[in-house]
């Protein structure tokens, strides 16, 4: 039934009412307004999903969607967690739903198939593992991601008792990680402060990582290692209130969580030990103070030993993996600081395609407000905080921030900056939310508090988003050759299906960056690549003719089958290069290679085509290699 | 106990259904069935949930059900985890029904040790009312709604991103085996209708086979295996047309005569329906 007359007072003031204990109308007991929030949240999905499958299908319109998707979610919660009548129930619910919606965010961009670069390699690991039913298989794309198989194990637990895919068991666990990580994060905040409000807050200002929408979801170890480390965070904090034996059920499971921080990932293992040490430090002085600590000194030595015995044992390639990244970074740094090296252009990818302005300038804004908040926090956490040993620890912590932004500027450094922003913003956020949740206003000023801090909130996150991603790959798109995850098609990814079934697992085959990880993974195929093999195989695709060092890094390499898409041919690589970063080093050519040198197999003796999809061919050159 | 311990009874039930499933099921997540699909759920829940809540239920001196729900399905992943660890180093490796019972086990144990603790009135009975407060018709329409806006999506979503593409495989594989010369050949339709194709086998000029007629559905595969009296002299090159189109070939593969000599074993994939 229609109602008599629109009360338009009441309508204009809704958003006002919003922030407002509502004693009556759109008030609902114990719940607040997590129901209504949840359809706005909904629907805030289903817009931005609307944007996905327009850019999908080359039409305009996406990115609008995409932004107004994102508003639709984020508002009404941000403003709801600054709200007065804020109950604990709504709040995790809130967290509930913020960590859903997001993780539907990454997940309908491609709900069908891994798409990014590493998800090919773990995915390449988990299915040995399904197969060979042991751990440690060779992986030739990322020889160090079988001796860090925390992400598989549980992917494989799930696929091996519910009967799933590879896919959805990954995808089910990262949606779990997702939300161990903001409702972790959450109560960590919460146990410290005692509000739910600035908890939430503090959640919703880690979303605002330029890893954490679509990196952290990607099915990648980190997705789940830093989970973990949030829940150990949180475990060590409610050990301290306990004491018997309910102290050393504790400790047991924080040291069994720590344990299985170590086989999941190399890096966040090592820097949850920096952060333990900290804590460690802190806690000293506070209890040196007289306050209470809670002791984190004990399990900090435990995951450093795990760790040094894990690399010892086990992950004894990782430093080899891990240091040619840190010393490029550390390199590439001095050289920025010194004038050595040009600055980089900030938000361009590296086919030199930008983000548009507006985004430009709300990535800036994110920066300046974090900068801001940070320094209100510090005095907030001053005031309030400085006796709790976790707190000063994060305080410690939250500085490093101001060197991202500034790594950023740095060619080999920016990825590093990226990566350690997951890690850096749970300080950040805890500092930035008591910052933004406790400063002192007039009581005739507290009513704007959620109209200042709600944007604030949201345009953190927007700068995180742009961040981490530029507005060519952030939403799905057309097919597109040599274009990493948006040269993957069906007729691409049954080629790999069709080698598996056909030609069966490790053959040693070549190909095109994209046609490497599709057949590596999806294809079980063994790849021949530089970082395992120590041959370059780029000329075999880019010469006109097969010379005689071809045939001898065919036989070095013992390659048997090359697979080309022929499409490569019709434009420029987006990462600069087709095969390995240096190939124009090795046969120069003015770009996009030429179709005949891609073709010259067709009729080249002793080689067989085996395989035809008329974009996607395999040729058979074991004769090649054995040769006279 | 039995009546106020309602949710650990739930586990271990849950958890020896979980084995049992295991046990008689084999499954294999390549190819998920219909029977594995209805035990899905007792899948997730004994992969992801029961083993983290048995452990945790019983740690807080007062229920708290955000920081049960974090443990415990935070926990689960972490035996998951380290249970890998173990299995690996067992003669059974990382199968099925090893995961279960670990994985089962780690829930019962932890379940009997919950129990205990409860008699002894160390951990708390978990209150309904401190996990969800009334449900109200108002809240499950409400989340009712939002629940299918975002069902719909994904499913709508999924639609979306079924592959539309059209083409066809064609392939050859080569194979010998005392002295018997053959070729593996394929032909698979994706181009989403109804395809008639031609079919010609050539070597130094000379045809070895047609196939005038091909029709093929959506997703349908034809394989064939052409037997050769000898060791190939020539080049055999195998062309596959639209019908009607015989000028233009539409997929061509061709199998070098050295090829012979370096074969691989032939796949049971590569065997004629």
């Amino acid at each position: 039934m229609l109602p008599k007359r629109l009360d338009l007072k009441a309508f204009l003031s809704f958003p006002l009412r919003w922030v407002e204990p509502a004693s009556t109308e759109g008030w609902i007991p114990g719940w607040g307004r997590l129901p209504l929030t949840a359809v706005f949240a909904s629907l805030g999905v289903w817009v931005l999903s609307i944007g996905y499958s327009r850019a999908r299908n080359g039409l305009d319109g996406g990115m609008f969607l995409f932004w107004a998707g994102m508003t639709a979610v984020y508002f009404p919660i941000a403003i709801r967690f600054v709200a007065k009548d804020l109950r604990r129930h709504e709040a995790v619910g809130m967290i509930i739903l913020l960590s859903l919606s997001t993780f539907l965010f990454s997940y309908l961009r491609s709900p069908l198939l891994f798409r990014g670069f590493d998800e090919f390699l773990h995915w390449r690991t988990a299915y040995d593992i399904l197969q060979t039913g042991h751990l440690f298989t060779y992986n030739s794309l990322l020889p160090v991601s079988p001796l860090y198989p925390g992400l598989e194990n549980a992917t494989v637990a799930l696929a091996s008792l519910s009967g799933l895919s590879i896919i959805s068991s990954g995808f089910i666990v990262l949606g779990v990680s997702r939300l161990i990580m903001l409702l972790g994060l959450y109560l960590i905040v919460e146990r410290i402060t005692k509000s739910a409000q600035v908890a939430g807050i503090a959640a919703m200002i880690y979303t605002g990582s330029s890893t954490f929408l679509f990196f952290d979801t990607q099915y990648g170890y980190e997705s789940l290692a830093l989970p973990l480390a949030a829940l150990a965070v949180y475990m060590l904090l409610r050990r301290a209130a306990s004491y018997g034996r309910t102290y050393w059920a504790w400790t047991l499971l924080i040291a069994a969580v720590l344990f299985s921080i170590v086989p999941t990932h190399h890096v966040t293992s090592y820097l949850l030990i920096a952060f333990l040490v900290l804590w460690t430090c802190t806690d000293l002085y506070v209890q040196w103070l007289g306050w209470e600590g809670a002791d984190p000194f004990a399990l900090a030595a435990w995951l450093t030993f795990l760790s040094l015995l894990w690399i010892g044992t086990v992950g004894r390639i990782t430093l080899e993996y891990l240091s040619p990244i840190l010393s490029g970074a550390y390199d590439s740094l001095v050289g920025l600081l010194t004038g050595q090296s040009a600055a980089r252009h900030l938000f361009e990818n590296s086919a030199g395609q930008g983000a548009v302005i507006f985004e430009r300038i709300f990535a800036f804004s994110s920066v300046a407000i974090l900068g801001i908040g940070l320094l209100i926090g510090l005095w907030q956490w001053w005031l309030r905080y400085r006796r709790n040993s976790i707190a000063f620890a994060f305080a410690i912590a939250a500085l490093v921030y101001p060197a991202l932004p500034l790594m950023r500027l740095s060619a080999g450094a920016w990825e590093v900056s990226n990566r350690m922003s997951g890690f850096i913003y749970v300080a950040l956020a805890f500092i930035v939310a008591i910052g933004m949740m406790e400063f002192p206003l007039p009581t005739s000023g507290s009513r704007i508090r959620p109209w200042i801090v709600a944007p604030c909130v949201i345009l953190i996150f927007v700068g995180g988003v742009v961040a981490g991603s530029s507005p060519q790959t952030r939403l799905p798109s057309p097919y597109l050759p040599a274009a990493e995850s948006r040269s993957i098609d069906e007729e691409a990814t049954m080629a790999a299906e069709w080698s598996r079934k056909i030609l069966g697992p490790n053959n040693r085959m070549a190909g095109d960056r994209t046609m490497t990880t599709l057949m590596g993974a999806y294809g079980t195929q063994r790849m021949v690549v530089n970082l395992s093999d120590d041959v370059s195989i780029s000329g075999l695709f880019l010469r006109y003719k097969v010379t005689d060092s071809d045939r001898e890094i065919i036989k070095k390499a013992q390659i048997r089958y090359l697979v080309i898409d022929r499409r490569i041919s019709t434009v420029l690589p987006i990462l600069g290069y087709y095969f390995e970063k240096w190939e124009q080093l090795i046969v120069q050519f003015v770009p996009p290679v030429n179709i005949s040198a891609l073709e010259k197999y067709d009729t080249t003796k002793d080689v067989s085509t085996i395989y035809d999809s008329g974009n996607v061919v395999i040729y058979d050159i074991g004769a090649l290699g054995n040769a006279p | 106990m039995r009546r106020k311990s309602l949710d650990l009874i739930l586990v271990v039930a849950v958890s020896l259904l979980g084995i049992l499933v295991a046990a008689i099921g084999g499954r294999n997540p390549d190819q998920v069935n219909s029977l594995s699909l209805w035990f899905a759920p007792i899948g997730i829940l004994l992969a992801l949930f029961l083993p983290g809540y048995a452990l945790a239920v019983g740690l807080f001196p007062q229920f708290d059900g955000a920081a049960v729900f974090l443990l415990s399905v935070g926990l689960s992943l972490v035996v998951d985890v380290l249970g890998g660890l173990f299995l690996n180093f067992t003669p059974w490796g990382l199968q099925p029904i090893s995961w279960a019972i670990l994985l089962g086990g780690v829930a019962i144990i932890g379940s009997f040790n919950t129990a205990i603790r409860r008699r002894a009135r160390l951990a708390p009975e978990p209150e309904l009312e401190a996990i969800s407060p009334s449900w109200s018709a108002r809240v499950v329409v409400l989340f009712g709604i939002a629940l299918v806006i975002v069902v719909l999506t994904i499913s709508l979503t999924l639609n979306d991103t079924q592959g539309n593409e059209e083409f066809t495989q064609l392939w050859a594989i080569p194979s010998s085996e005392d002295g018997f010369y053959a070729i593996h050949i394929g032909v698979a339709n994706h181009e989403g209708r109804t395809m008639h194709y031609e079919l010609y086998i050539e070597a130094g000029g000379a045809r070895l086979q047609d196939f005038p007629d091909l029709a093929l559905i959506p997703g349908e595969t034809w394989t064939n295996i052409l037997q050769l009296d000898e060791h190939p002299q020539d080049v055999i090159n195998i062309y596959l047309y639209r019908l009607g189109n015989t000028q233009d070939p539409y997929r061509t593969v061709r199998i070098s005569p050295i090829s012979f000599d370096y074969v691989m074993t032939p796949t049971p994939a590569l065997t004629s329906p």
